[in-house]
């Protein structure tokens, strides 16, 4: 007996478990969703509707002001769009925009995955448009405000106009990557970031086929996080840490990411990390394969909350976010001051056995649940997202015998 | 006005007839009853807007529609939280001794991703050309997400004995 077989058996066996009450009610509670999302799409299109044309007008005077030199970026009848941004220190250039369909729908063109949107949106008034991916909002223009913060292009994009007049315009500005690394340490177009969340680089390496990559071990160093890369067309290379037994296929670290897979070994100076054929074969050469290791140091101390240590400064939605504010309300409603923009919102928990939080930020209203099992959890952390400029109460409701709460309100930097 | 009644009752027939393998997707990507029918639910809303522009069958529409949904908007939701294996402090050394021999508990400590694609690879004997349909990724990547899973799984006792043979 194999153990995909085991796993296969187990996946198996818990669907088995399953007994499927509500199969004839279900249609009923589907219908009941739909009449609810058309309610809402209906309330959209009506304003949407009105400034397709407009858009469309703007659209042109867009992707022709793509080709323009910088700085000067094209506009939006009086709306500057950049042409180039900056996302965690990578560079993006403007490739067009897209206008929004009288269902407020926006239909984007095939590109990368990692491709970033800026909502633009004219003539609101004292209303807003929110961009919403899925069942999520991204972001946010209100007012007078013009352009929203960048957000990654997710799926099912659409904009949601509320409290603005029919003249109201909207569209989204796409960015794709130029192919320039971010600041850092790179090679084949991977880069070790010269930043990540709240760590700093403190070394990396590259190193080809055959050979070593090593970097050197800070001696006064105890907060120190491994970045290990490893990428080839050639099937099973594996990548190991010199001095140690094991390794890694290198499928498993083709991203970079400071995953603590790697540890430097105590006494030890420098940290290095070869590729070989196979689990236990040799060096690998005359492959073609990149491949490289990194550390990483917390550059900013953590904060402790409830005697759990959460991040003081945190990347989301291509936004660096610091902790300003440690919000004591108990399992109840919070206000948190969104006047000076979004903010980005972290929990933490302690005793909790289950925890539903809503707020207008959150899709459907709310968002919560809770992992298998009954034991109460916690001390732990969850970062539910972005609370938009307007969106000022969230409301947990946290059940568990002495189930303690505090919202963490991050700003960003 | 018809023809929005048959669609109605076609999509009608279908989730009574059809929704329960769906939960059981959902429930496997899940890990919760109550997650999943709201899972389910959420993405039968969305496919009845496409209802009438789907072509031949609609169950690998609507598993396609629920399996993104949780891989976006579900691993959004808990983006950041931190696993069961990270917080000691609410369970014994035998309780984490426990899990840690509980394949199932394995499988949902893995990353949305990664969780959908075990899922539809080992529960729903998908391909990987037919993994990658569902997800809208190259089979290359199911490839590596198979295998980043499949890795993390194998620190787990219950897949300690994982040959690199059982990876492919």
């Amino acid at each position: 007996m194999t153990s995909l077989d085991e796993l296969r058996r187990t996946l198996e066996q818990h669907a088995d478990d399953l007994h499927d009450a509500e199969r004839h009610t279900r249609p009923a509670a589907v219908r009941g969703r739909v009449r609810t999302a058309r309610r809402r799409r209906a309330g959209a299109v009506a304003v949407v509707a009105a400034a397709v044309l407009v858009v469309a007008t703007g659209t042109t005077a867009l992707v022709r002001g793509s080709a323009d030199p910088e700085p000067a970026g094209p506009s939006l009848k009086d709306v500057s769009v950049p042409q180039r941004i900056e996302v965690l220190g990578t560079p993006y250039r403007l490739t067009g925009t897209e206008r929004v369909a009288a269902d407020g729908s926006i239909d984007t063109p095939a590109g990368g995955d990692d491709r970033f949107v800026t909502l633009v949106a004219t003539g609101l008034g004292s209303g807003e448009a929110t961009l919403w991916s899925d069942y999520w909002p991204i972001a946010r223009v209100r007012g007078d405000q013009q352009l929203a913060a960048p957000a990654p292009a997710g799926d099912d994009l659409r904009v949601e106009l509320d409290g603005a007049p029919r003249s109201a315009r909207a569209e989204v500005a796409i960015y794709e990557p130029t192919g320039e690394p971010a600041p850092g340490v790179a090679a084949d177009g991977v880069v070790f970031a010269e930043r990540y969340d709240d760590r700093e680089l403190v070394d990396a390496r590259f190193a080809t086929a055959g050979a070593e990559a090593t970097v050197d071990v800070p001696a006064d160093a105890d907060d120190l996080t491994v970045s290990a890369y490893c990428h080839s067309e050639t099937d099973n290379l594996w990548l190991h840490q010199s001095g140690t037994d094991g390794g890694f296929p290198c499928a498993d670290l083709a991203t970079v990411t400071p995953e603590a897979l790697l540890r430097p070994q105590p006494g030890e100076r420098t940290l290095g990390v070869y590729v070989t054929q196979g689990r236990n074969g040799a060096r690998a050469t005359g492959v073609d394969v990149t491949f490289g290791v990194a550390l990483y140091r917390q550059a900013v101390a953590p904060t402790t909350v409830l005697g759990e240590d959460v991040r003081t400064v945190v990347d989301f939605n291509g936004r660096t976010w610091r902790l300003d504010e440690v919000l004591d309300s108990g399992p109840s409603e919070y206000e948190v001051d969104t006047s000076d923009g979004d903010v980005y919102l972290g929990v933490v928990y302690v005793r909790a056995t289950e925890m539903l939080m809503t707020s207008p930020s959150a899709p459907e209203g709310g968002w919560g649940g809770f992992r298998e099992g009954d034991g109460r959890q916690g001390p732990g952390t969850t970062y539910p997202g972005i609370l938009f400029a307007g969106d000022r109460t969230v409301d947990l409701n946290l059940r568990g015998p002495d189930a303690d709460t505090r919202l963490l309100v991050y700003r960003p930097e | 006005m018809n023809d929005h009644v048959d669609a109605a009752t076609d999509f009608d027939e279908f989730v009574a007839a059809r929704s329960s393998r769906l939960l059981r997707t959902a429930y496997l990507l899940t890990h919760d009853h109550a997650l999943a029918e709201d899972l389910l639910q959420t993405a039968l809303t969305k496919a009845w807007f496409a209802w009438s522009r789907i072509e031949g069958e609609p169950e690998p529409y609507v598993r396609r529609i629920l399996v993104n949904t949780y891989a976006s908007w579900w691993r959004r939701r808990w983006n950041g939280e931190r696993s069961h294996a990270d917080l000691p402090e609410t369970a014994t050394q035998d309780d984490a001794a426990d899990e840690r021999h509980d394949l199932w508990a394995a499988t949902a400590r893995l990353p949305r991703r990664q969780r959908a694609v075990i899922v539809l690879r080992f529960a729903e004997d998908l391909s990987e050309a037919e993994t990658a349909r569902v997800l809208g990724i190259s089979p290359g990547t199911v490839k590596s997400q198979t295998s980043k899973a499949l890795a993390k799984l194998r620190i787990d006792p219950a897949l300690a004995n994982q040959t690199t043979e059982d990876r492919s």
